[in-house]
């Protein structure tokens, strides 16, 4: 521990140099700037810088590369919150409690939480990983396709505390996305299903275009919808109170409870490679909704759902590095990339590391709490300009909204198809909205997917006929309880929901 | 007049040119070069294509960005790029895997012969592996108990080229194992170093880290290797054939000679930088820079490997 | 309009859908066989979408059938879908036209006629964000993030 700790304060010296700090703040910004973007993700950020770090000092790179990413996370939190286009999984929560507060004038109060939140979650994360990293990547390797298997099917079970009208409409919104997501090769046979013959199909449904059709495009169709509205009815000035605009220090300590937990949640899961950060918004979502005393409130501007979303999210960025650097197991496409900048600066990830490169590893350790600060005061300095975006006329926002969405889904893949894809599912995502399917649920059945099929295959390859290896493992049994009681839990809630409305509306008719 | 009339052609053709900046000509490259990596981000094709291109643009002069079209095994990167304009500004970080393998397991619209095959960049040695505390000490003790009973292999994808090439191997050698498909090289070695699966095929770039930290042990390897000095190779136990992966840099076919001429010595130029050497050898790929008529022989006699492969697994 | 009617529309193109994914076999193409088989979980997830289509959709035509008042949340407001109609057809056009003209000319007319739509009303400052956002994007992309969006071409 001693050890760990003179290392640290000497990799926090040869941090705190111009050429690091330069980097941290540049990348920071760029994140920022790049992750309020609808339509640009943290990985294409990451990849476009990479080759500049090629040959610089991997200190200076490598923080930089992480400032990036910690950063452009963030970032997706402020489109999200102002004008309801969250441009990942994982902002969807976000937007949906932000946005209320937003139309409420409170925007200022949602983006302190979010910021407070991400940065208390990242740095949390980020401690886990610099003191107990290797007892943690010991567990995580427990946790083979069969235990995997568990655990998405728990995951899965979130879809239960977030279904909005009703839990049939919830269950089949993730079908469909289930079903979406089987579209194209599969990865494991090198089958093509449900193509119809038809080339472009074979790729699948590129994320990012549908993630932005469904939960991007569907804010500016309303926005169309509700043309003939005037102005001033939809969007509410900044509230007067100057409380209503930053998280005071009891609301901060009123959601900390729920930012450990979260940041928890999201630990566990950014440790366990190939989960992502979506999953683990989701899940500390629903626990913070289920154990909340007012669950109604979640989606209507609570700030323990932004709290729980967004801490969990960037949770992951810390703690994702763990499987990483312990045992050189990239968890996501972004750690893959991180593990390629290692790489070629000649740092093989593994055990040896925190003994081969003490200084290098120690001196980025710093450097990731460091860009948690810079962050929080860069970030925190934006404000006052941010929160005026809400307040733009929407005839000058939407069109740049589509433009940007437009862009965004090319970029990926730098395909004019994409960009079909991405109307197909606008239309898609505004049917969904009015025949009140879920599309954080849809989300959910797209991305768990394919990680679910590949793990029952892997786990039926390995299990062959010797049945009794299912039920060997306590993770299995600890998750296979964890979702019942999870689907308990939603039914009940939803019970109670009902009776409060019930009781509610009764109340109403006798006062009339 | 003649004159004249010469200069006046010369002209339209410079304005035709810079306009449509079109088909290449001398002054190849004269727009950006799109070099499509069917993979995702971070695996090791792609890391190395990032590094060549990186390389590239210092002596071409001109930006040659890298993008990644996954999806489809493969597929669909390298299709896009088969069906694009045969001008040399449209290329694919080609590899055993998406022109070798792929065409000959799935139904894909293009084939070996839809390329032209400009440069071999790096290539990496398959290997057999098993956890550190495994019971199987040799690969002798592997073919054994494969031999005898259930063994579980890690690979990727059923139609990868890992699959493929361990079933030649196994087949030669004469076992049988259980296919346990993972999603990448990496993810196999996850399986592997927590012990749900018995063993497991890979490239270094992905068990180096492992066998470095004594968590795996290296069984087998298609050549000897400076980091892995006394372990045996797969001739050493009768097998034939080479088992290797490796990265390249095709373009569509019918791109002019003259600018995969280009191309070639660019790369040659490029791969001889001792920092790119450097930086290659720093991720486990051994750079193997090969071009022409000797090494496009090599590749058809794998393809026709991979085609009998792919008849018997069919079966 | 009433959505009990797009209830049970929607329900049952869905039971027909999984109805053909549970009893065809020619959806999937090529490939290996794995031990869990490529229609395993597809058919699992078709069977799920037809129970919970049918508990989705009897209610709905159940109620449609004995006429019962509506409720707050099935009643779709049907003002403005006119120009979510002409939104999409603008989005379709652009997408047509890009690969044609390019970026730079299809964006600000498709962001011109957005703006239109929008009952936005105030000419020359629609006119200069049409103009220079996609100039923005366009050289924003191609020197940050190297990406290249089409340009005109003459084939």
């Amino acid at each position: 521990m001693i050890d760990i700790l003179n290392n640290f304060f000497g990799g926090v010296a040869s941090v705190m140099a111009v050429g690091p700090i330069a980097g941290i703040i540049a990348g920071v910004c760029v994140g920022i700037f790049f992750g309020a973007i609808p339509g640009i993700s943290a990985i294409m950020a990451i990849a476009i810088i990479l080759p500049l770090t090629f040959y610089v000092d991997p200190i200076i790179g490598i923080t930089m590369l992480l400032a990036v990413y910690k950063a452009g996370i963030y970032g997706g939190s402020i489109s999200a919150i102002l004008i309801n286009t969250p441009g990942a999984a994982a902002s969807f929560l976000t937007a949906q409690d932000g946005h209320a507060l937003t139309k409420a004038g409170k925007a200022g109060k949602a983006l302190a939480m979010a910021l407070y939140a991400s940065v208390t979650g990242e740095a949390l994360a980020t401690l886990v990983l610099i003191f107990v990293a290797a007892p943690i990547s010991v567990i995580s390797l427990q946790a083979g396709p069969i235990e995997k298997v568990f655990l998405l099917i728990f995951a899965f079970t979130v879809v239960g505390s977030m279904t909005g009208e009703s839990i049939p409409r919830g269950i089949l919104s993730c079908c469909l996305g289930m079903l979406f997501a089987m579209v194209g090769m599969s990865s494991i046979t090198g089958a093509t299903r449900f193509t119809f013959g038809v080339p472009e199909l074979m790729s699948g449904f590129t994320f990012l275009p549908l993630l932005i059709g469904v939960l991007v495009m569907p804010e500016v169709i309303d926005a169309i919808k509700n043309r003939k509205m005037p102005h001033h009815d939809l969007v509410l000035s900044k509230s007067a109170n100057p409380d209503d605009n930053r998280v005071t220090w009891k609301e901060y300590r009123s959601v900390f409870g729920t930012l450990i937990k979260s940041t928890g949640i999201g630990t566990f899961i950014g440790a366990l490679p190939g989960l992502g950060s979506s999953a683990a918004a989701f899940l500390a979502y629903g626990e913070a909704k289920r154990t909340s005393k007012n669950p109604e409130e979640f989606g209507k501007g609570s700030l323990k759902g932004i709290a729980a979303a967004e801490s969990a999210n960037n949770a992951v960025c810390g703690s994702s590095m763990i499987p990483m650097l312990t045992l050189s197991i990239p968890g996501d496409d972004v750690t893959a990339l991180l593990m390629g900048a290692f790489l070629i600066h000649g740092i093989t990830p593994g055990p040896t590391i925190f003994y081969e490169h003490t200084d290098v590893i120690y001196a980025i350790f710093a450097g990731f709490l460091i860009t948690d600060l810079f962050l929080l005061i860069i970030a925190r300095a934006g404000f006052g300009f941010w929160t005026k975006i809400a307040s733009i006329q929407r005839y000058y926002i939407f069109p740049c909204v589509t433009v940007f969405a437009i862009a965004g889904a090319f970029t990926t893949n730098q395909d004019m198809y994409d960009v079909l894809i991405l109307i197909c599912f606008t239309v898609f995502g505004y049917g969904m909205r009015l025949v009140g399917l879920n599309p954080a649920a849809f989300i959910i059945g797209f991305i768990l997917t394919p990680l679910l099929e590949q793990n029952l295959d892997q786990a039926i390859a390995i299990v062959g006929t010797d049945y009794s290896m299912i039920a060997a493992s306590p993770f299995a049994w600890i998750f296979t309880a964890l979702s019942a009681f999870s689907v308990y839990s939603a039914m009940r809630m939803k019970k109670k929901g009902k009776k409060k409305a019930a009781a509610t509306q009764n109340a109403s008719e006798q006062a009339a | 007049m003649k004159k004249f009339a010469q200069s006046l052609l010369g002209i339209t053709a410079a304005i035709a040119v810079t306009l449509t900046a079109g088909p290449a000509l001398a002054e190849y490259p004269e727009k950006p070069i799109n070099v499509i990596v069917p993979w995702g981000a971070g695996g090791d094709s792609d890391l190395t294509t990032r590094l060549w291109a990186d390389a590239m643009e210092g002596i071409l002069g001109g930006p040659v960005v890298v993008i990644n079209k996954a999806g489809g095994g493969g597929v669909i990167g390298t299709t896009f790029v088969a069906n694009s304009a045969k001008d040399g500004y449209t290329l694919i970080n080609a590899g055993l895997s998406n022109v070798l393998v792929t065409p000959n397991f799935s139904k894909t619209p293009y084939d070996f012969g839809s390329f032209e095959p400009v440069v071999k960049l790096s290539s990496v040695p398959l290997g057999i592996l098993v956890p550190a505390d495994s019971p199987y000490k040799t690969f002798d003790d592997l073919i054994a108990a494969a031999k005898a009973g259930k063994v579980t292999q890690g690979s990727w994808g059923a139609a990868s080229s890992g699959t493929v090439l361990a079933n030649i191997i196994a087949d030669q050698a004469g076992y049988t194992v259980k296919f346990v498909h993972g999603n990448t090289t990496a993810e196999s070695m996850v399986a592997l170093i927590g012990g749900h699966i018995d063993s497991a095929v890979s490239f270094p770039p992905a068990f180096g880290p492992h066998v470095k930290s004594g968590r795996a042990r290296l069984l087998v390897l298609n050549q000897k290797m400076d980091e892995y000095p006394n372990v045996p190779t797969f001739a050493d136990y009768g097998i034939k054939g080479s088992f290797e992966g490796w990265s390249g840099v095709f373009a569509p076919k019918g791109t002019p000679a003259d600018v995969i001429q280009k191309l070639v010595t660019a790369s040659t130029q490029a791969m001889e930088d001792p920092k790119v050497r450097q930086a290659f050898a720093n991720m486990g790929a051994n750079v193997d820079f090969r071009h022409g008529d000797a090494w496009v022989k090599d590749m058809l006699e794998t393809y026709d490997i991979m085609k009998d492969a792919a008849a018997k697994m069919k079966q | 309009m009433n959505r009990r009617k797009i209830d049970v529309a929607f329900t049952s193109l869905l039971i027909i859908v999984s109805l053909v994914i549970l009893s065809s076999d020619k959806l999937v193409e090529g490939g290996m066989e794995t031990d869990l088989g490529s229609l395993f979980l597809p058919r699992i997830v078709a069977v799920f979408i037809i129970l919970f289509s049918v508990m989705i959709g009897i209610p709905s035509l159940a109620k449609l059938l004995k006429n019962a008042p509506l409720g707050g949340l099935e009643r779709i407001d049907t003002t403005g879908f006119l120009g979510i109609g002409i939104y999409i057809a603008i989005l379709v056009a652009y997408w047509a036209a890009i690969p044609h003209v390019g970026f730079l000319i299809a964006t600000p007319i498709a962001m011109f006629s957005i703006a239109v739509l929008l009952e936005g009303r105030n000419w020359p400052v629609m006119a200069a964000v049409s103009v220079l956002t996609p100039l923005a994007v366009y050289y924003g992309s191609s020197t940050f993030l190297r990406v290249f969006l089409p340009t005109w071409s003459l084939s």
